[in-house]
């Protein structure tokens, strides 16, 4: 029996038992990334560790700078990416934190660096556990953001980012749960470099630092030039999420692995929708079987893409549903879940008004459990209308 | 509306100059600026002969040996002795010592003498004959000195030399285990061969006199401290008795000295070592007589260590009060202990006689080596004597028409080889301005570049070569050399360990950091474009070695307000 080209590159690829940090290495690797700068943080530092040794072994040839702080190595993979080659760093929580500056900058400047950034808490309290307030407090920062559910999705996430990166000329971020992801072992497809390289060719900037013609790069922009430079980068970052669609059944066609900008479980039939992200979807989907058995109506939407957020085609899916829940592991005080709070006003200008419930959970990677989820739904179903913007899990409900 | 899109499309999607930012003048901005200069090392500013070691060093550690040894050769015509006989402040001031363990700056130098024996001379080039002489007065360390670089100036050259043969101290004070003769022939002969007159077994103030030398346009005079002290005890002319200087002399020549089975040296300076560890090699067994303890030993402690290993027998807290002797012969000393009290003029413990302590050591030969000085009958009394000494300016010159001097003869000079070389070469360069009529000018202070002013982030730890010695029972059987010498892979790796401080070696470190792109390369280093240096100093910052200085740009008082007076 003739296999086709498709399975036999499938078959191509190995499998690879890897933490989640790992995973980033590998992929990484596959990206031909020519600089890495890494300032290490617990739960990212395998990540550093990992390229460090791929550098040193000569497996990935790449410059690999040592750096004193985040700040720096973001500066870093600016001047790096400015040149036109293919970037990567890592970091998490306070780390990213540091860098806020700089993650302004690479947008601003139209640098395509990606960056893994594994979603832990920020001080005070000191936790370096899960949560994805980190991440969420950089959402106005212009950069790409995916949330990623299993191992293999962000290995998968990483090298579908730079082809979207290096399409709209907009950074991307990766990110994962601390602990949950970094810290765990999972069975991980590693295509052939010739897969990745057949999906993601040579990056060519068409601006690049180039020695024959001198220029300075993120001068002052004069006049109007400045405010027309950001509303280009609305347009190219409103497109990234057709760019991101596109990206991803490119992705398909060569590995066979698809996960959607947003991923839908028994949403069709559902009246009740829960609304999730990063490893906690999973205990939902357990939550949903569950509750279909008793003959609940309830279906869970996984959201991948962050930055663009994907309204339309959340809306398009929730449109008719009579109630929303969202299961937030972040917190912007004083208004709730970020999701939730982003969903809402992704509805506001829709003719749809589904009551929408916020439930924030596992901050600070308390674990977010079946019973809660279940007492998320049930409550949802139960209540007419939420009574405050988010309900604390656990406390509130 | 539509005007704006169509400007919008036109623009490219990141912010780039249509040209170069050269317009741009940045280093208006600047306020601190740097400026690319060599200094000297801390270990150079210490050597006496201002031999420029991080730049010979240098030259070593890329294999050019050659080069290295014509840098030397710059400043010192006797690298083969000084590589064997200096004490080597230069390492003692390594910066590289604060860090590991200092270069071993003398065996590099010896080695670059050493490989050059045998490639013929090399000396620096001659400038243009002059028509003037200069009468050099005594052949050793000072006088060869003053020679040599009279000779690179040009002048001609009479060496006068009361010994048979030219050297001085070098060939008839320092044993042949620590200075091999050849090693002083080569490089004494490498002098001479500038067409320098020498004029041997002619004694000043016997054969002739100052009075005799009109007919020359300089003359310096470095006789050197060529007398021993004697202990002022009756007995000294007894049999059996030697001052150290003479009996060094004598075995020098080449002479067995016949000593008895016993002998007793009196000293504790570098003197009392040598002739202690000739005696012992004459086949003696030598005790040494100090009447202080080992700390205040002006030998180095090198060659103490040395003669202990050897054998000799050092007997501390001791002074001799009486020779004994039995029908003209010695047979021994009567001895006093001492114990330490305040420190004296030299900073060094007083010692004071213990009462009642006295006792006997026997021997059949005393050498007296308490200390050596000049022979100065000849002098008359318009020179000014301190010490016995001659008191000069700061150029050498001793106030009495055209007469410099040099070498130990000097008032407070610090009688050792490598500063004899060093005041023959500023005796060369007084006699030079003299010559010319000009004024004789002190040296510009140098920037010196220390420990501290080094960005040890650079360097890594690694370990000094080790240095052997022939093995002590068979050394002490001959005269032969006892420090070995090491190889040219050594010597590279230990050149390598330099830091050379204040001494660029292009690295581009401050070409690499400059966020300006201002530090430019140049032939021989680097230049700084101050249109566009901001003055960030990162370039001094990350300079290993001090070879970029910092200074204000303006000193700007605008804004500091005037007090009033009180009336």
């Amino acid at each position: 029996m003739a296999i086709s080209v498709k399975e036999k590159r499938i078959n191509d690829q190995q499998s690879l038992l890897l933490e989640g940090t790992y995973a980033v290495a590998y992929a990484v690797k596959l990206c031909r990334v020519k600089v890495i700068t890494v300032y290490p943080i617990t739960p990212s530092s395998a990540i550093a560790e990992r390229l460090a040794e791929m550098v040193g072994d000569e497996e990935l040839d790449a410059k690999y700078i040592k750096v004193e702080s985040e700040h720096s190595a973001m500066a870093s993979l600016i001047g790096a990416s400015h040149v036109g080659v293919r970037t990567f760093t890592a970091t998490s929580s306070h780390g990213l934190a540091y860098m806020h500056e700089t993650l302004h900058w690479a947008s601003g400047a139209r640098l395509p660096i990606v960056m893994s950034n594994t979603n832990r808490s920020l001080g005070s309290p000191w936790s370096i556990l899960a949560e994805q307030t980190d991440s969420l407090s950089q959402r106005d920062t212009g950069w790409i953001q995916f949330y990623c559910e299993s191992n293999q999705e962000i290995f998968d996430t990483i090298i579908q980012s730079y082809r979207i990166a290096e399409r709209v000329y907009i950074p991307a971020m990766i990110n994962m749960d601390a602990f949950f992801s970094t810290h765990v072992l999972e069975n991980i497809v590693i295509p052939s470099q010739e897969m990745v390289d057949s999906y993601l060719p040579e990056f060519k900037p068409k601006i690049k630092i180039d020695l024959n013609k001198p220029s300075a790069f993120g001068g002052v922009a004069p006049g109007d030039s400045y405010f027309e430079f950001k509303y280009k980068m609305e347009e190219d970052m409103l497109k990234a999420v057709d760019v991101a669609v596109k990206a991803d059944n490119e992705f398909e066609e060569i590995f066979g692995r698809k996960y959607g900008i947003i991923n839908c479980y028994l949403c069709e039939d559902a009246e009740t929708i829960l609304i999730m992200t990063g490893t906690a979807a999973g205990t939902g989907r357990v939550v949903i079987d569950n509750m279909r058995k008793k003959g609940k109506k309830v279906g869970l939407m996984k959201i991948r893409l962050f930055r663009p957020f994907p309204s339309r085609a959340i809306i398009d899916v929730l449109k008719n549903k009579i109630k929303i829940a969202v299961i937030d592991r972040n917190i912007s005080r004083g208004v709730g879940g970020i999701f939730a709070q982003e969903i809402r006003a992704a509805f506001h200008n829709t003719k749809y008004h589904p009551p929408i419930f916020g439930f924030v959970a596992g901050l600070g990677g308390k674990d977010i459990t079946p019973e809660q989820i279940e007492n998320v739904l049930n409550y949802t179903i139960e209540s007419d209308y939420p009574d405050r913007e988010a309900y604390w899990l656990d406390i509130d409900v | 509306m539509s005007n704006l899109i169509k400007e919008i499309k036109n623009l490219p999607y990141t912010a780039v100059s249509h040209s170069n930012m050269l317009w741009n003048k940045t280093g208006s901005w600047r306020h601190i600026k740097p400026y690319y200069e060599n200094k000297i090392a801390h270990c150079t500013s210490r050597c006496p002969c201002g031999n420029n070691i991080a730049e010979f060093i240098l030259s070593a550690s890329q294999g050019e040996f050659q080069k290295g040894y014509e840098i030397i050769k710059m400043t010192s015509p006797l690298p083969g002795v000084c590589g064997r006989v200096c004490y080597h402040p230069c390492e003692t001031y390594c910066n590289r010592g604060e860090f590991d363990e200092p270069i071993a700056i003398q065996m590099i130098e010896r080695f670059l003498a050493d490989y050059m024996s045998d490639k013929g001379r090399i000396i620096p080039e001659i400038a243009e004959r002059k028509n003037k002489r200069v009468a050099v007065i005594g052949s050793g360390p000072a006088g060869l000195s003053c020679t040599y670089h009279l000779a690179l100036k040009g002048y001609s050259v009479i060496l006068f030399e009361a010994y048979e043969k030219p050297g001085g101290m070098l060939r008839y004070g320092i044993p042949s285990y620590r200075l091999p003769k050849d090693v002083l022939d080569r490089e004494i002969k490498d002098i001479l061969d500038a067409g320098i007159e020498l004029k041997t077994n002619t004694r000043l103030g016997n054969d002739f006199s100052l009075d005799n030398l009109e007919e020359y346009d300089a003359v310096y005079l470095a006789i050197g401290s060529n007398k021993s002290r004697s202990l002022g005890l009756s007995g000294e002319s007894a049999d059996g008795v030697f001052s150290g200087l003479e009996f060094l002399e004598r075995v020098n020549s080449g002479e067995m000295v016949k000593l008895g089975k016993k002998v007793i040296v009196v000293g504790g300076g570098n003197t009392a070592i040598d002739t202690a560890r000739c005696a012992l090699r004459c086949g003696s067994e030598v005790t040494v007589v100090y009447r202080r303890s080992r700390n205040e030993m002006p030998a180095w402690q090198e060659d103490v260590d040395d003669a202990l290993e050897e054998g000799i027998k050092l007997v501390f807290l001791t002074s001799p009060t009486e020779i004994l002797f039995e029908g003209g012969i010695f047979k021994g000393i009567r001895c006093q202990k001492m114990e330490l009290g305040e420190p004296d003029q030299s900073g060094r413990r007083r010692p004071i006689p213990i009462k009642g302590s006295d006792f006997t050591i026997r021997g059949n030969n005393i050498i007296v080596s308490i200390g050596e000085e000049p022979e100065i009958s000849f002098l008359n009394e318009s020179f000014e004597v301190k010490d016995k000494k001659v008191v000069t300016d700061f150029g050498g010159f001793s106030g009495v028409r055209k007469v410099f001097v040099g070498g130990d003869l000097v008032y407070k000079s610090s009688a050792t080889v490598a500063s004899a070389i060093g005041s023959g070469k500023s005796g060369a360069e007084s006699i030079d301005f003299f010559l010319r009529n000009e004024e004789i000018k002190a040296k510009e202070e140098q920037k010196i570049t220390e420990f501290e002013d080094l960005n040890i982030d650079y360097f890594s730890p690694a370990g000094k070569i080790v240095l052997s010695k022939s093995d002590v029972n068979e050394r002490v059987k001959d005269f032969s050399e006892i420090v070995r010498g090491v190889s040219s892979e050594e010597v590279i790796y230990e050149s390598e360990r330099c830091f050379s401080c204040g001494l660029c070696t292009v690295c581009d470190n401050c070409l690499i950091f400059c966020p300006d792109m201002a530090v430019k390369r140049k032939d021989t280093g680097y230049e700084i474009d101050y249109d566009y240096c901001k003055g960030c100093g990162i370039c001094f910052e990350e300079c290993p070695r001090n070879v970029i200085s910092l200074e204000r740009e303006i000193k700007y008082n605008g804004n500091k307000r005037k007090r009033k007076k009180n009336k």
